[in-house]
C-alpha cells in the first residue's frame, strides 16, 4: 500500500463538489429545466453564497444537496459528491444517515420549521436521537448546552417551551442550535433571515458567522439580499434561471462584477453614502 | 375631514401641512380584554409634497398608523387631522391587493366607475393612459393579475391607486415582496410619479438603506413612540436615539470616516 | 365570444367533466320533453298490460295498474329536476345572502346568524322539511320551499367561510379605500372569486335535493299521486320486486344517474384549474 503524500490531503480543502447538476421536473405536460449544468464546491470552513432572484434555482440546487427534493416527478443529473459519495444517487437510507448528522438545514420561516406540538427540546434533541447512542440525560445536557451555544438566556425554560412560545429570533436560534448538535460538517441556510426584523437578522447573522468560525463548518448561504451576502460570504455563486453566470471571491466580485445581471444585481442594492 | 377624534375640530397652524397628529394613541383588546397599547401618543406632522418615510421593526405600529390615517382604525385618544380627500395605498402583497376574478382592466377603471361620472370609452382612455404611465403595455388590461409577474402587479397597484390623483399616497412595504432588480424599478417609478403628480407619500418600510435616497424626511417608530425624526442624511449621520444607532448597525450602514 | 366558449370547454376538458356533463344532459332534455310529451298518458290504466315485462311498445315494462313506467320515469325525472332546480335555488341564494353578510362583516352579526345556522343544522334536512311540509301540507310547491329552507344552512356555511376569507384579503381593503359601497364590495368584488366553491357546492347540493325528493316521495310526502314521482314509484315497486323487477328497477337507475352525473360534473368542475 502506497500512503497518500500528506501534502495532498492538506492541499485539498474541498467538502462537496457539485458537477454539472441539472434538475428537471416532469409534473407538468413539457419537462421544465429549473438548473442547468451547475459546478461548483464548498471548501471546509467555508462561507458560500448563492445568490439569485426567485426562479434563479438557487432553492433548488441548495434542496438537492440536501437531499430534500421528491424523487418523483423529477429528473436529476450530474454529481454531487460528499466524502466520496454521490449524494443524487445514494440509496434512501444511506441518505437517511447524512442528513442531520453531516448535512443539516436551516430553512427560512421559522414559524413552519418547527413542531408546534412538540416541545423545543425534543425537536433539538431530534438529530442525536436518530443518529447517536445516547441516554435520555446526555441528549438533554447536550441539547441545553447547544441552546446555550445560541445564545438562548434561559436555555432550561426554553427546552421545555413550546414553538409558539418564543418569537421569530428565538425559533431561528432554536433551529440554528438543532441544526448544529450534531457538529454537521456543511450547514445550508436557506434564507434563515428573510422572515425576521432587520435588528433580529443582524444577530442571526453574527450567530452563523461566530458558529463558521468556532466550529469550523461550512455554510452555504442561500439570499437574494446581496447586502447581506457582501457582509458574510468569503466567496459567491450568483444564479440567473438556473445557470451559474458569475463565480469567486465575494470581495473581488463585488467590487469588479464581470457579468451584466451581476452589476445589475449589486446595482440594486440601495447606496446609502453620507456626505 | 376630520376623522373620529374624540375632541372638536383641529385644525394645524401651517397651510403647508397634509395630514397631522396630536398624541394619537391606539390601542387594540385581544380576546380576554386584555388592551394592547400600538401607538402610544403619536405627535407627528406630514408636508404637501413630501415623501416622509416611516421605518419600524415588526411591532412597532407602522401598518396601524397608515391604517388609523386612513379612518380604518380608530383612536382611542388623540386628534387627527387629514387634509387629503380619499388617501390611496399601496399594500405589501401584490399577490393579494388585486381582486383575482377581474381582468387589470376592470380593476384600474374602478375607482373612475366610482368617483366620477366618465363614461365607459373615457374610461378606457384614462386606465390606457396611466398604464403607459406606469409603464406597462395596454394589453396588460386585458390579462388577469395571475398573468403577471410580481413587478407587474405591483405596477398595478400603483397605477389603480393613482387613477383619481389623490393627494396622499399610503405605500406599506411596497418593494419588500419583489425581487432586488424589480425593486430598484418600482422605486423609480414611484420617485418618476411622485415628481410628475406632486402627490404627498407616507412611505413605510423596515429598510432603511432604501429610505436612504427615497424619503424626504423618515421618523422611526419603536413600540408605538417616535424615538427619532429628520431628514435621513441627518438622521443617518447623527443619530440620537440608541435604538435608531441599532438599525443603523444592523443594516450595514455606518459612517465611513 | 366564441372564443371565450372554447377556452372555458378546454378548462373543464377533462372525463369526469365530460361524462357527467353527457348523463346531466340526457336528463335535462328527458325532464324538459317530459313537460310537453311522453310516448302514453302518464295517469292511463290498462288492465290488459298490468305488471307486463318490458317489451318494444313498453320499453320499460308496464307498472301494477298497467301504465307505461317509461313515461312515468320521465315525468319522475321531470319532477324530480324541477323540485331539486327550485329548492337549490332557493337554498342557494338565501344561503349566499345570509352566508356573505355573516362572514363580511363579521363580529355580532355573524353570531347571531351562525348560531341560528347551528340550530338548523342540527336538524337533518329532511326531518326539517318534515316539519314545515307538516305545519304547511304537501304538494309539490311546499315540498320544493320546505326542502330549499332545509338547504339554507349548508349553504350559508360554506359561503361565509369562503367570505370570511376573502375579507381578509388586501384587494378588498383597496376597494373600500377607492369607495366602494359594502354591497358593491360583496356582490360585485368579493363574489366572483368564491364561484368555483360555490359552483361545486351547488352540484352537490342538487345530488341531496334529488335524494331528498325521492325520499319524502318514497314517504307518501312529496309530489301527490297520481303524479309520477321517482321515490313513489319506488316504495310501490316494493311488493313487486321479485314478480316484476323491473318496476324498481327503472326509476332507481334513474335516481343512481343523475346522481352520478351531478357528482362526476362537480367533480370535473373542481378538478379543473
Amino acid at each position: 500500500m502506497v500512503q497518500l503524500p500528506v501534502l495532498i490531503l492538506q492541499v485539498n480543502n474541498m467538502l462537496l463538489e457539485v458537477k454539472d447538476l441539472t434538475i428537471e421536473f416532469h409534473d407538468h405536460d413539457r419537462p421544465e429545466t429549473v438548473v442547468e449544468n451547475v459546478s461548483f464546491s464548498l471548501d471546509k470552513g467555508e462561507i458560500l453564497g448563492l445568490v439569485g432572484e426567485s426562479g434563479s434555482g438557487k432553492s433548488m440546487t441548495a434542496m438537492a444537496i440536501a437531499g430534500l427534493l421528491p424523487r418523483k416527478k423529477m429528473k436529476k443529473s450530474g454529481e454531487i459528491i460528499f466524502e466520496e459519495k454521490n449524494l443524487l444517487t445514494l440509496p434512501r437510507h444511506d441518505l437517511r444517515e447524512l442528513q442531520g448528522d453531516e448535512i443539516a438545514v436551516i430553512f427560512q420561516e421559522p414559524m413552519t420549521a418547527l413542531n408546534p406540538t412538540m416541545r423545543i427540546g425534543r425537536q433539538v434533541e431530534e438529530a442525536l436521537l436518530l443518529h447517536r447512542d445516547m441516554t435520555a440525560q446526555d441528549r438533554k445536557n447536550r441539547a441545553i448546552k447547544y441552546l446555550k451555544a445560541v445564545e438562548l438566556d434561559d436555555a432550561e425554560r426554553i427546552y421545555e417551551s413550546y414553538p409558539h412560545e418564543l418569537s421569530g429570533g428565538q425559533r431561528q436560534r432554536v433551529m440554528i442550535a438543532s441544526a448544529m448538535i450534531n457538529r454537521p460538517k456543511i450547514l445550508i441556510a436557506d434564507e434563515p433571515t428573510t422572515a425576521l426584523d432587520v435588528t433580529v437578522q443582524a444577530q442571526i447573522i453574527d450567530l452563523l458567522q461566530r458558529t463558521n468560525k468556532k466550529l469550523g463548518v461550512a455554510i452555504l448561504f442561500i439570499s437574494h439580499d446581496l447586502s447581506l451576502i457582501s457582509r458574510i460570504t468569503h466567496n459567491v455563486i450568483v444564479m440567473q434561471n438556473g445557470h451559474i453566470v458569475e463565480k469567486g471571491n465575494t470581495d473581488e466580485i463585488f467590487a469588479a462584477p464581470k457579468n451584466d445581471y451581476t452589476k445589475k444585481l449589486i446595482a440594486a442594492i440601495p447606496k446609502v453614502e453620507l456626505k | 375631514m376630520n376623522i373620529n377624534t374624540d375632541k372638536t375640530s383641529y385644525t394645524p397652524d401651517s397651510p403647508d401641512i397634509l395630514v397631522s397628529g396630536h398624541g394619537i394613541t391606539v390601542s387594540f383588546a385581544d380576546r380576554t380584554g386584555k388592551r394592547t397599547t400600538v401607538l402610544d401618543g403619536l405627535d407627528f406632522d406630514i408636508y404637501k409634497g413630501e415623501i416622509l418615510g416611516l421605518a419600524g421593526e415588526s411591532g412597532s405600529g407602522k401598518s396601524t398608523l397608515a391604517k388609523t390615517i386612513l379612518g380604518m382604525v380608530k383612536c382611542d385618544s388623540g386628534e387627527l387631522y387629514v387634509g387629503a380627500d380619499k388617501p390611496q395605498m399601496i399594500f405589501q402583497d401584490p399577490y393579494s391587493s388585486l381582486n383575482p376574478a377581474k381582468k387589470i382592466s376592470w380593476i384600474m377603471q374602478e375607482p373612475l366607475r366610482l368617483g366620477t361620472d366618465l363614461d365607459k370609452n373615457t374610461r378606457k382612455q384614462k386606465v390606457s393612459e396611466m398604464l403607459s404611465s406606469v409603464g406597462l403595455s395596454d394589453e396588460i388590461g386585458d390579462h388577469k393579475p395571475n398573468e403577471l409577474s410580481g413587478g407587474q402587479r405591483q405596477r398595478v397597484c400603483i397605477g389603480t391607486a393613482l387613477m383619481r390623483n389623490p393627494e396622499l399616497l399610503i405605500a406599506d412595504e411596497p418593494v419588500s415582496a419583489l425581487d432586488v432588480t424589480v425593486q430598484a424599478q418600482v422605486l423609480e417609478l414611484m420617485k418618476d410619479l411622485h415628481r410628475k403628480h406632486g402627490f404627498t407619500m407616507l412611505f413605510i418600510s423596515h429598510d432603511l438603506r432604501t429610505m436612504y435616497n427615497f424619503c424626504d424626511r423618515i421618523m422611526i417608530l419603536q413600540k408605538g413612540k417616535i424615538v427619532e425624526s429628520g431628514k435621513p442624511d441627518e438622521v443617518y449621520r447623527n443619530p440620537q436615539a440608541e435604538y435608531t444607532k441599532l438599525l443603523l448597525e444592523s443594516a450595514g450602514i455606518t459612517v465611513s470616516k | 365570444m366564441l372564443n371565450s366558449i372554447r377556452k372555458t370547454f378546454r378548462k373543464y376538458n377533462n372525463f369526469f367533466f365530460n361524462f357527467g356533463m353527457i348523463i346531466t344532459l340526457v336528463f335535462f332534455v328527458l325532464a324538459v320533453v317530459g313537460c310537453f310529451y311522453t310516448p302514453y298518458n302518464t295517469t292511463e290504466m290498462n288492465v290488459a298490460l298490468k305488471n307486463s315485462a318490458p317489451a318494444l311498445a313498453h320499453i320499460f315494462g308496464c307498472d301494477n295498474y298497467g301504465r307505461d313506467i317509461f313515461s312515468r320515469v320521465m315525468e319522475g325525472i321531470r319532477n324530480t329536476f324541477f323540485i331539486s332546480f327550485f329548492t337549490v335555488l332557493i337554498g342557494s341564494l338565501m344561503g349566499i345572502l345570509i352566508g356573505a353578510v355573516s362572514g363580511y362583516y363579521g363580529g355580532r352579526l355573524d353570531e347571531i346568524l351562525m348560531r341560528i345556522n347551528d340550530v338548523m343544522f342540527a336538524f337533518p334536512s329532511v326531518l326539517l322539511a318534515l316539519v314545515i311540509i307538516s305545519l304547511f301540507g304537501s304538494g309539490t310547491m311546499v315540498v320544493t320551499l320546505a326542502l330549499g329552507i332545509a338547504f339554507i344552512p349548508s349553504f350559508a356555511r360554506i359561503v361565509r367561510s369562503e367570505y370570511k376569507k376573502q375579507a381578509s384579503l388586501d384587494y378588498v381593503q383597496s376597494a373600500k379605500l377607492m369607495g366602494a359601497k359594502d354591497i358593491r364590495v360583496i356582490f360585485v368584488h368579493i363574489l366572483p372569486n368564491i364561484l368555483p366553491v360555490l359552483v361545486s357546492s351547488v352540484m352537490i347540493g342538487f345530488n341531496n335535493a334529488v335524494l331528498a325528493e325521492a325520499g319524502l316521495s318514497y314517504l307518501g310526502i312529496g309530489v301527490q299521486p297520481p303524479e309520477a314521482s321517482l321515490g313513489r314509484m319506488l316504495s310501490e315497486a316494493q311488493s313487486y320486486l321479485f314478480s316484476s323487477p323491473w318496476y324498481a328497477l327503472f326509476p332507481g337507475l334513474a335516481i343512481v344517474f343523475m346522481v352520478l352525473g351531478f357528482s362526476m360534473l362537480a367533480e370535473g368542475i373542481s378538478s379543473a384549474k
